[in-house]
């Protein structure tokens, strides 16, 4: 049986750390469940994964974001990054500056992924 | 009280501080006797599907699984957990605040 996949886009960047865990916490809940999570980081969401970002982000009594985060990466979940949200931003912000595990992609890979993914859920 | 009378192998006295006031595994309504017992109280979503899978992988196929949680996410959670993944929900039952599982690991 093939897994059944679950794209999970996160647009929302870190002014709003309310909106940040969601996506994690289910893609790591995809994979006890056999399904194939893949993360998405567009628009403002790229700042999520620039290094060092994460690490100010704590809610609640949740572990921080980047625990989070590294957790995610060593459940091999992958995590993508739309490369043109790095030009929208006029920073000059370069592959490297991005934490590890995850990969730049472009529009067509984002295409691509929804039609392929049974469901997908925007954050 | 009519716990302490129970001789079965889950009335192990470490086991039972793990289970709270009940003897769990004995009071259940089930010929079925759980190959393991997890207790997943305290936890919250997402902890007890990721701690039951956890478990649910060191079993042997056909063999069940008696979790324990008092999250109110868990009912669902976990019919929908054992849905996506094969394995089977022979029963909840539900006493005072704690959810009981019964789950058959998929052959």
């Amino acid at each position: 049986m093939t897994k059944k996949k679950i794209l999970y886009v996160q647009t929302s960047g870190i002014n709003t750390p309310q909106r940040l865990y969601s996506p994690f916490i289910l893609a790591q809940t995809a994979i006890a469940m056999d399904i194939e999570p893949t993360l998405y980081f567009l628009g403002e969401g790229i700042s999520v994964v620039i290094k060092g970002n994460a690490e100010k982000i704590k809610m609640g009594n949740f572990p921080s974001l980047k625990e989070v985060m590294e957790k995610t990466a060593e459940m091999g979940i992958k995590m993508l990054i739309c490369q043109q949200s790095m030009q929208v931003f006029g920073q000059d912000i370069r592959p490297e500056d991005f934490v590890e595990n995850s990969k730049v992609v472009g529009a067509a890979t984002l295409n691509d992924l929804v039609l392929d993914a049974d469901g997908t859920m925007w954050f | 009280m009519k716990e302490k009378q129970c001789k079965c192998p889950y009335c192990e006295p470490s086991l039972k501080d793990n289970l709270g006031e009940f003897c769990t595994p004995c009071s259940i309504d089930s010929k079925i006797k759980p190959d393991e017992v997890l207790d997943c109280t305290g936890l919250y979503c997402p902890a007890p599907v990721f701690e039951t899978r956890k478990k649910i992988d060191s079993l042997k196929p056909n063999q069940t699984l008696l979790m324990l949680a008092d999250d109110p996410a868990s009912e669902e959670d976990i019919k929908a957990w054992a849905k996506r993944t094969g394995n089977e929900l022979i029963s909840i039952e539900k006493e005072k605040d704690i959810f009981k599982f019964l789950i058959k690991k998929l052959p």
